[in-house]
This record gives structure tokens, C-alpha cells and sequence, in this order.
């Protein structure tokens, strides 16, 4: 099978498969605990300037963030594509 | 087992607890079936052969004949198979085992190789002879076409030139035109003269500056040619007399002169512009290629100047290697004083070497020169640069007929050539479906033969007889091996099989399964069990992954841990098949079933911490609540500045609501920024010499199994009892102190074990209660005093009722277990020894006791008093000052440093018990008694058991260590590089935390799983070797290598491999 467009290796796009699926799990659980609101995850949230900040600021925090994990995860759910498309086109033998 | 279990031995235990019972066993084989037997036994794969002839050297043994055919055999095997694999042609590999063939099919399977081989050897050299004459031909057509090319550019170019100078570019026109005056002036024969001067000419104009010539022109010419001469640069002074007396051989004759003239000219020419020569030579290669205008003129006339010429020149013609072409050339140049003239031309084909094969590019040249000498100096010097030399004709006609005679000739070669290919190529394809097959058999007839060296032949040579080790349990399917090979031989007599008594110890073999190997080797690394000791395997299998999950505690590089380790279990068999020889791939393969455990356990013991990702998880909801009222958060908050720095603390009796979290440790400590390490530090320091201390406990319970299996009744009574009462006095109080203090010492002041308790705050500090318990200091009791106020350091106090007593009859009887473990069993054995010998020396005895006391008495003094004096005078010393940490951290230190002298003593102690493998029971009374060997064994053991309970303790402290090592590095990568991602909003951010997790993912593998989880792994197995294994194992045994057929081509297989 001739190789198209050869970016990676096989070794390469496998851990980069890997490392996909693993993104597109985690933070599709991390947005999801930030949606939840996770106190856990409260350290995470950067908030402008000193004081008190309201409770609708940090709710609205929580979301943004859920959004921004989601869309690395979709980001990462693209990439697993891509990558899925080099390892099956360019691998000569894996393993 | 049946019927060969002597009666009274002790009942079949699980195979893997202890080693499987061996006995040794005489085999009498006859001599016919001997082979069939040992094939079978093979195949089995139960049996170690003991060597019987081990003083005959290897090549006076009886079957050295046949191991050296199989040999000779393998050899031939691996040649074919060197040349189908150059063939690349796939070999069959069935990986099936084909049976051990029959002596007499040997003989067909030797003429089967030496056929193929011969017959392969002689295609191989007529291949060989026809590639030769093949390559040779090709260079001699090449030769034929390029030499063809040089002389046509001669002919081209001396009709150019004679027919005028219209062909020539405008730059030179101009000087010629004198010259081609100068030929038409003279007659038919000097036009080829001119055409020379016309060269010269040209070689002048361009290598002569336009100063020279004129000085050239002022001279005087004496000749119509002394211009041919005196064209040459003065720099050449030599050349400039040649071409000078040139011209005077000019007048004699126009021939001789101009052929001396030519080469006078080349000379010049060479000297002055050496190199230049070269690389228009070489870019003359292709032929009317991209040479420059002016190059493509001279080499032309060159030709053109010599073609008339060619009854006086003579030359040669050959191939020679490209990379030789420079220094050949030069050497041409300096050895012939430049009387030679050169032309080469690369060979566009890469031709291929006769006998290596490789690719090599070559050059065809042609050497013009004159005289014989110069002919022999040429040929020689052709010769030291290995360039072949092919006739060539000298007529055009000649060369055409050659040309095509050369043709067919290669055209009828290569029909042979490929026959005879074909021919090769069917032979090997036909090889390799056997191949693999053949050398499996060849190996196996090996083997066999190399076994049946070791037998004793019986004086009658009817019968050969063999000394085995097998395990007992074997004994049935061994011997139904054995009748197999009997019937197959056709022999009438049955092989007897027959158990014999002996002294030496037997080899162990611990039966093992694909999932338990990898933790046999982790015991095996360390020493092959005694045999029949209590293999530690068993209990390594959960007490490994456990302290290793200890210390690895994260439930998600548990799962990354445990996916890996699962997809290597899954694709278990793919994985084999592909026979992947990356070693670090190797070791994590073969390891996979331990690396499944260490995920799992490492799952379970991230559950407890509540850590996955440096993140807890609140899944039963957390037990503590905030007791801050939110008006007073908020009146701090509009403060502003200050407020981030703001501590708060959540008051247990206020924020805790009872109810412990179910399971783990709370998900609220994950957020206590200020006391965080200070919980979990204090959680798991305990918690670590918990496990240490039951992990010893369990394994000086094993000691006992194992002197009591080998019925050794002093090793119970003097050295387990003795060990445990140690060990419960000090340590195992010490976990139920830790207990206790876990239990009864909440938050709440209260009543504690007929205390008042007063709060947090005194409650009892275990380890310099420790220390104050082997100082045996008067202590306050309980923490207040008879009004109520609280004691200063409150904490120090004893706190329940006899603390202070109990504490010192521990102390008095774990010193006192001391010297029972040092003295009672030495003195013990020495009476048993002295019983023996009673009568005769009764006189000697005495003074023997006499003597021997002294010097046990010395001991202890040697051992404590000095320490002792010492420690007096330091308490005096210290008596004024206060107490506090200070004896704290001389403890500590104390410790350290104990721990650092055992490490040592572990390693100079254990060639120390070598020599002893019988002290465990079995050899009692085996020689005479060694009092000093084993008085100095007891020591060193007391020795270091006692050190050893305080070391191992301090030791197991690596546990929480390395836990909190994990555990911080987790949160540095998270909170340093993940959390950025958080900083950036919107897409930037999305984008971000892309980036950030690819960065967060790698260094979780690289670092967090693959290298602490080495460093967790060898720290767990050092526990185990040192601290677990030292308590009852001693390692001292070899291992169990059957005679397998399946373990030899393995061998023989990776052996391959490696190559």
C-alpha cells in the first residue's frame, strides 16, 4: 500500500492514537466535572483581580471551563481521526 | 504418586508452596532402546541427567562421533539457510515439532543435505564463473563503445580542423588563423603538424596569459615552429627546452616530431593544469554531454592530433574503479614522467563485483603512450591499481566486430545465467518448506546424543545406565515415557527405572505457570530456594503489587498501569508470534502478569488515598462541612488584599459531623492547602511501619514452617521463640500503640483509657515514647495534674495505667531474648557433640568447657561494656541539659546508621553461609563439630535480626516516602502545567488545554507511570529481598534443569536470533 501523505510512523501515530483516545475520555470527564461544578476543581478557576467574587461569576467560570474541556476533547477526537488515517495508510507492520 | 512414595513421608502439599521432592534415579536403558528412551524424555521434558563420565573429556565419549555428524549437519542446515534467505525466499515456519527421527533416518537426512549442499555449491560456482565472464564481457563492451566514442571524436574533429577553422568559436579564430596559414603552406604530410600546432595553440590560448605570448612573438622564432615551443609558459622551463628541441626534430622529420611534440605538449599541459584535466575528463564521461564549449575543442583535437599517430602510439585500454581513478591517474602522470596521456569515461551502469556482489561503479580508460618501456611501466602500474586490461583493436572495423561478437556472447550468457538461477531458485524453494523442520529434527538427534554422552556403558555394553534427578511426582509419566521408548525401539528387555538414597542435596524445581513465573524470578533473582524450603512466591504474588500499590497510590496511572498490562495480556499470543527483540519491550512483556497486579493493586490503593490525577473524588460525600459563617468569610474578602493569604480552619468539633467518610481518606483533605502533608504525612508514615512490621512478623512465622518441616527442634526453641518474643516486645507493641492512638485520641477532650485527655494537643507522641521507653524514664502519668492543669509537654506522658512497667519488662525481656538467640543454640549443638564424643578426652573436655565459657563470657563483654561505660559518662554529661528533640534525632541518626551497617553486613554474610547448607537439619552430625564456624554464624544471624527489626522498620518508612513522592510530583504536574490551561479563555483556551493535555499526558507516562513506577518497583523489591526474604529464606539451593527438547530449541532458537 503506498503511503500517503507520511507525517508519523507507526510507533509514533500509535502513542499518538493513544494519547487521542486518552484526551478525548479525560477531558470529556473533566468538562463534565466542571459542569458539575467540582469543588475539587475550584483550585483551576482563574479569576480577575482581588476579593470577593460573586457566586454567578464562578458558576459562569465553571461553565466556560466545562465548554473549553469539551471542545479540546472534540479537538482530540479529530485528531484521533487524523492520526487513526496515518497509522492505518503508513504502517508497514505494527508489531 | 503412586507406588514409588516410600511410606512415612509427609502428605503432597500445593505444588507451589514448597519445591517439588526430587529423588535421584538410576536409569538402565539397552542399548538399543536407549535413544527411543532418552527421545521420549525428552519430549517430556522431566528429567535432569547427571553427567557420570564428568573426568572423560568431551571428545573420547561414545556417541562424539554422532553429535560431531549433527554438527556437520546443522552446518550444512544453516548454509542453505544463509542462501534461501538471500534469495529472500519466505521460509516455511509451521513452528511444528516434529518427533526426534530414528538413528537410521539420520543417515537419509545426511545424504539429503549433502546432496542439497553439493548441489547448490556447484550452481553456485558455475553462477559464480558465469557472472564473472558476465561482468567481464560488460566491461569490454563498454570499453568497445566508449573507446568507439573517443576515436570518433577524433576523426569529427580532424575533418574540422582541416576543412577550416569555421567550427571553432570566435574567441580563438583569431590566433589560429596564422597557424592554419602556416599548415595550408605546407605539404599533405605536415597538415597533420599543423592540426598539432593548432592544439598547442589552443592549449596556449587558454592557459597562456596574454603577457607570455607577447614575450613569446619578441623572441626570435628560429623555425616556422619554434612558436609550438616557445607557446609554453616560461614557468615550465623544462618543457619550454623540450618543445625547443622538438622543433629541432621538427626539421628531421614532421612525423617523429610531431609525436614527440604531442607528448611534450600533454606534458605541459598536464603540469600546468593537472587537475583541470581531470575534471574535463571526467565530465567527458557522457559522451557530447554538458561540456564547456571550449574543453569539448581541446579534448577533440587531442584525438584529432594523435589518430594519425596511431602506428607509433600504442595504447591500452581497461576498467578500473572509480574511486582508484584519481590517485591512478596521478601516479600515471609522476611514474611515466608524463609521457602518457589519459582518457577516461565513467561507466553510466553500476556494475556489480564478481565475488561480493556489491554494486561498484567503474571507469573505462585508455592509456596512449609510446615504447615498450613505457608499456611495461604502464602495465604494471594497471596492475597495482587492479584495473583490468581488455585487448582492443586498433582498426574501427576490428572494433565493430568485436563489438557484436561481444554481444552475443553476453546475450547467450545471460540465457545461461538465468537458467541457471532458475535452476538454484527451484532448489532452495523446495529447501525452505523443510528447512526449519530439518534443523528442529538435527537439533533434537543432538541433543539426544549429546545426553546419551553422559551415561555410564555397562561392562557388558548390552546396557546403558544413567543417573537422573526427577520429581516424584513425575515418576508415573516418566516411566510411561520410558515404555513408550522401549516398545517403539522394538526392544524385548524394559527399561528399568530405579530410586536411589542419597546424601547430596537435589535440585529445586517450583512447578510455574505463565502467571506465576514472573514472580518466581523475582524470588529466583535473588537466590534459587533451599531445596525444599518454603517458597516465598506464593505470598510475593500479593505482598509485591500491595507494597509497590503503596507506594504508586493514584488511581489514574493505576488504570494507565493496568490498560497496558492488559492489552500486553490480550494480545498475549500475537505478541509471542511477532518475537519482538527489543529488550526493555521484552522485560515489560514478560512481566506482564506482575504489571497487571502492580495496575490493579496501584487502582486500589489510589481509591484509599482519594488521589487520581492529584484530584480527589468526593463520591460518598465528605464527612466535614463549612463552619464559617459566610458573613464573616465575606466581611474578610472586602478587605481585599490580605484576603488570598487568609488561613481558615475548619474547628473538627464544628465542621465534622461524626461519621467517618466510608472508605479512604476524606476528598475534603485534598483541599486543606495548610495541613494537607501534615494529615497524609502522618496517615501513612503509620500506616507503613504497620505493613513493614506485619509484613516481618508473617515472614518469622514462616521460619517457624520451616523448622518445623525440617524437623530442626533448636531452630524453634532457640531461635524462632527468642525472635518472636523481640518482636512483639518492641515492634509489634509499637503497631498496637499506633493503633491505639488511631482509636482512642479524637478531637474531643474526654476521658481516654482512665485519662483525662485534654485535647489534641496531648496526644501521646509514639516515637520519643519509644525512645523514653528503652531509656526507661520516669514519666508523669497521664496529662494533668491532680488540679487539672495540663502538664507541660503533655505529650510525653505516659497515657494508661502500668505504661511505665509494662514498658520496662518489654524492654528487659527483649534484651534478654538476646543472648538466647546468640548462645543457647551453639551451646546446645556443642553439648549434642559433646554427648557423642563422651569418654575418651573427659580430661580435655573439661578444659574445653572451661576455655569455651571464658570466651562466651568475653563476648558479651566485648559487646556491652564499652557501650555501656560510654553511655554512662554521656548521661552524666548530659544531665543538666534538656531533653526534648535532641534525644529524637541521636535516635534517628542511630538508626540510620544501623541501617547503613546492616546493608553491609547483609552483603559480607551471605558467602559466610555457604559453606553451611546443611546447618538447617538435615546434615547434623555430618562431620565434626565446627564450634567457631557456628558460633560466628549465630552471631552474624542475631546479629543481624536484631539491628535488622530496627532497620527493616526504619526501611519500610520508604513506603510513605516514596508515596509522598508520587503524590507531590502529581500535583507539581498538574498544577504547574495543566492548570494553565485554565488561565487562557475561549477558543485560546480550548486550544490551550489541547496542547497543555498532550504535554500533561506524556510526562503522566514518562514520568509518573514508567519512571517511578521502576523506582516503586525496585523499592518493593527490595523490601522483599531484604526485609521480608531475610527473616526465613535462605536461597541456598540450585535450580532444576530438565533435559526438554522444548527448552533446548528454544535456546538454540534465541541463540539464532541474537547472531
Amino acid at each position: 500500500m503506498g503511503k500517503i501523505c507520511p507525517l508519523m510512523g507507526p510507533k509514533m501515530s500509535a502513542f499518538c492514537m493513544v494519547m487521542s483516545v486518552w484526551g478525548v475520555i479525560f477531558l470529556g470527564l473533566l468538562g463534565v466535572f466542571f459542569y458539575i461544578q467540582a469543588v475539587t476543581l475550584f483550585p483551576d478557576l482563574h479569576f480577575e483581580g482581588e476579593g470577593k467574587v460573586p457566586s454567578s461569576v464562578i458558576e459562569a467560570k465553571y461553565n466556560e471551563k466545562a465548554t473549553q474541556c469539551w471542545i479540546a476533547a472534540g479537538l482530540y477526537a479529530v485528531t484521533l481521526i487524523a492520526v487513526f488515517w496515518q497509522n492505518k495508510y503508513n504502517t508497514t507492520q505494527i508489531f | 504418586m503412586g507406588d514409588y512414595v516410600t511410606p512415612g513421608e509427609e502428605p503432597q502439599e500445593p505444588g507451589i508452596y514448597r519445591s517439588e521432592q526430587m529423588c535421584l534415579a538410576q536409569l538402565y536403558l539397552q542399548s538399543d532402546a536407549s535413544y527411543q528412551c532418552v527421545a521420549e524424555l525428552g519430549e517430556l521434558g522431566l528429567v535432569q541427567f547427571r553427567d557420570l563420565n564428568p573426568d572423560v573429556s568431551s571428545f573420547q565419549r561414545k556417541y562424539v562421533n554422532e553429535v560431531r555428524r549433527c554438527d556437520e549437519m546443522e552446518r550444512k542446515l544453516r548454509f542453505l539457510e544463509r542462501e534461501i534467505k538471500k534469495d529472500q525466499i519466505p521460509m516455511l515456519d509451521t513452528g511444528e515439532n516434529p518427533d526426534a527421527p530414528l538413528p537410521r533416518e539420520m543417515i537419509d537426512l545426511e545424504a539429503t543435505f549433502e546432496k542439497l549442499e553439493n548441489e547448490l555449491r556447484e550452481v553456485n560456482k558455475n553462477e559464480e564463473t558465469l557472472k564473472k565472464n558476465f561482468s567481464e564481457l560488460t566491461e569490454l563492451k563498454h570499453i568497445l563503445r566508449k573507446t568507439q566514442t573517443f576515436f570518433e571524436e577524433v576523426d569529427h574533429d580532424r575533418w574540422r580542423i582541416l576543412e577550416g577553422g569555421g567550427g571553432r568559436s570566435g574567441g580563438s579564430t583569431e590566433e589560429q588563423a596564422p597557424l592554419i596559414d602556416i599548415g595550408d603552406n605546407e605539404d599533405d604530410s605536415m597538415r597533420h603538424f599543423s592540426a598539432q600546432a593548432a592544439m598547442l595553440r589552443l592549449g596556449y590560448g587558454v592557459y597562456c596569459t596574454e603577457k607570455a605570448r607577447e614575450k613569446d612573438s619578441a623572441s626570435p622564432p628560429s623555425h616556422h615552429f619554434a612558436g609550438t615551443g616557445e607557446m609554453l609558459p616560461p614557468a615550465g622551463a623544462m618543457e619550454s627546452e623540450e618543445g625547443l628541441e622538438l622543433t629541432q626534430h621538427a626539421v628531421a622529420g614532421s612525423a617523429p616530431f610531431a609525436n614527440f611534440g604531442f607528448c611534450g605538449f600533454c606534458k605541459a599541459l598536464f603540469y600546468l593544469q593537472h587537475e583541470d584535466m581531470i575534471a574535463s575528463s571526467a565530465e567527458n564521461s557522457g559522451i557530447g554531454d554538458v561540456l564547456s564549449a571550449d574543453e569539448e575543442e581541446l579534448s577533440a583535437r587531442f584525438s584529432d592530433a594523435m589518430s594519425p599517430l596511431k602506428l607509433q602510439l600504442r595504447f591500452v585500454a581497461g576498467v578500473i574503479q572509480r574511486e582508484r581513478l584519481h590517485a591512478f591517474e596521478r601516479l600515471l602522470w609522476r611514474a611515466c614522467r608524463g609521457n602518457v596521456f589519459l582518457r577516461t569515461s565513467e561507466i553510466d551502469d553500476v556494475l556489480n563485483d564478481t565475488v561480493t556482489g556489491d554494486p561498484v561503479n567503474k571507469c573505462v580508460f585508455i592509456i596512449f603512450f609510446q615504447g615498450d618501456q613505457l608499456k611495461t611501466k604502464v602495465k604494471k602500474i594497471c596492475e597495482g591499481f587492479r584495473a583490468t586490461l581488455y585487448p582492443c583493436p586498433d582498426t574501427p572495423q576490428e572494433r565493430r566486430e568485436m563489438s557484436i561478437g561481444v554481444m552475443t556472447r553476453i546475450e547467450d550468457l545471460k540465457t545461461v545465467l538465468g537458467q541457471t538461477q532458475d535452476h538454484r531458485h527451484r532448489v532452495l524453494v523446495a529447501a525452505s518448506k523443510n528447512v526449519r523442520m530439518w534443523l528442529t529434527k538435527v537439533r533434537k538427534i543432538k541433543s539426544i546424543y549429546h545426553t546419551l554422552n553422559f551415561f555410564n556403558i555397562d561392562v557388558t555394553q548390552k546396557c546403558l545406565i544413567a543417573e537422573v534427578w526427577c520429581p516424584i511426582a513425575e515418576l508415573d509419566r516418566i516411566k510411561m515415557a520410558l515404555k513408550r521408548g522401549t516398545d517403539e525401539s522394538g526392544s524385548q528387555v524394559p527399561s528399568i527405572l530405579n530410586r536411589m538414597e542419597t546424601h547430596e542435596a537435589p535440585p529445586t524445581y517450583n512447578k510455574t505457570n505463565k502467571f506465576t513465573k514472573g514472580f518466581q524470578n523475582i524470588v529466583d533473582a535473588y537466590g534459587i530456594a533451599t531445596y525444599r524450603e518454603i517458597n516465598p512466591s506464593p505470598y510475593t504474588m500479593i505482598s509485591f503489587p500491595f507494597l509497590f500499590a503503596v507506594m504508586f497510590g493514584d488511581m489514574g496511572h493505576g488504570v494507565i498501569m493496568f490498560l497496558a498490562a492488559l492489552f500486553f495480556i490480550l494480545k498475549e499470543k500475537q505478541l509471542e508470534a511477532a518475537r519482538i527483540k527489543d529488550e526493555i519491550f521484552q522485560t515489560f512483556f514478560g512481566g506482564r502478569y506482575v504489571i497487571f497486579l502492580m495496575g490493579v493493586f496501584s487502582i486500589y490503593t489510589g481509591f484509599m488515598y482519594n488521589d487520581i490525577f492529584s484530584k480527589s473524588v468526593n463520591a460518598f460525600g465528605s464527612s466535614w462541612t463549612n463552619s464559617i459563617r459566610h458573613e464573616y468569610i465575606d466581611d474578610v474578602l472586602e478587605k481585599g488584599e490580605k484576603a488570598s493569604e487568609a488561613q481558615w480552619m475548619l474547628v473538627p468539633e464544628l465542621a465534622y459531623d461524626g461519621n467517618p467518610y466510608p472508605i479512604g481518606v476524606d476528598p475534603v483533605w485534598n483541599l486543606a492547602e495548610g495541613n494537607k502533608l501534615s494529615f497524609l504525612n502522618s496517615m501513612k508514615m503509620k500506616m507503613s511501619v504497620l505493613f513493614g512490621i506485619a509484613q516481618m512478623t508473617f515472614g518469622v512465622l514462616l521460619s517457624y514452617k520451616n523448622f518445623t518441616y525440617f524437623k530442626s527442634d533448636l531452630d524453634v526453641k532457640y531461635m524462632f521463640i527468642p525472635q518472636m518474643i523481640f518482636l512483639s516486645s518492641i515492634f509489634i507493641y509499637l503497631c498496637i500503640q499506633i493503633l491505639a492512638k488511631w482509636l482512642f485520641f479524637g478531637s474531643a477532650p474526654g476521658s481516654v483509657l482512665g485519662y483525662t485527655y485534654p485535647g489534641t494537643n496531648c496526644a501521646p507522641s509514639l516515637l520519643i515514647g519509644l525512645i523514653n521507653m528503652f531509656m526507661m524514664k520516669s514519666r508523669n502519668a497521664g496529662f494533668v495534674d491532680e488540679e487539672g492543669n495540663i502538664v507541660p509537654q503533655c505529650w510525653l506522658s505516659t497515657w494508661y495505667p502500668g505504661q511505665s512497667f509494662f514498658e520496662t519488662i518489654f524492654v528487659l525481656v527483649a534484651i534478654a531474648c538476646v543472648p538466647v538467640m546468640l548462645f543457647a543454640k551453639p551451646y546446645y549443638l556443642w553439648k549434642e557433640e559433646k554427648e557423642r564424643r563422651e569418654g575418651g578426652h573427659r580430661q580435655l573436655a573439661t578444659i574445653e568447657i572451661v576455655l569455651v565459657i571464658l570466651a562466651l563470657v568475653q563476648v558479651p563483654i566485648m559487646l556491652f561494656v564499652k557501650p555501656w561505660l560510654l553511655y554512662q559518662r554521656e548521661k552524666k554529661q548530659t544531665r543538666y541539659s534538656t531533653l526534648g528533640g535532641s534525644g529524637g534525632g541521636a535516635s534517628t541518626s542511630q538508626s540510620v546508621r544501623a541501617d547503613i551497617a546492616q546493608d553491609d553486613a547483609e552483603v559480607v554474610h551471605a558467602p559466610e553461609q555457604t559453606p553451611k547448607p546443611a546447618g538447617h537439619g538435615h546434615g547434623h552430625g555430618d562431620g565434626p563439630l565446627e564450634m567457631g564456624d557456628v558460633m560466628v554464624y549465630q552471631a552474624i544471624h542475631t546479629i543481624e535480626f536484631v539491628l535488622g527489626c530496627v532497620s527493616h522498620t526504619a526501611s519500610y518508612l520508604r513506603l510513605w516516602a516514596l508515596s509522598l513522592a508520587h503524590a507531590q510530583l502529581s500535583d507539581v504536574l498538574w498544577t504547574m502545567v495543566f492548570r494553565n490551561a485554565f488561565v487562557l479563555d475561549g477558543y485560546a483556551g480550548a486550544v490551550a488545554t489541547y496542547i497543555l493535555f498532550f504535554i500533561f499526558g506524556s510526562l503522566s507516562v514518562f514520568i509518573l507511570v514508567l519512571m517511578e513506577g521502576l523506582s516503586a518497583f525496585l523499592h518493593a523489591l527490595r523490601l522483599h529481598w531484604v526485609e521480608f526474604q531475610s527473616k526465613f529464606y535462605g536461597g541456598l539451593g540450585y535450580e532444576f534443569a530438565p533435559f526438554s527438547f522444548e527448552r533446548i530449541l528454544a535456546e538454540e532458537r534465541e541463540a539464532e536470533e541474537n547472531l
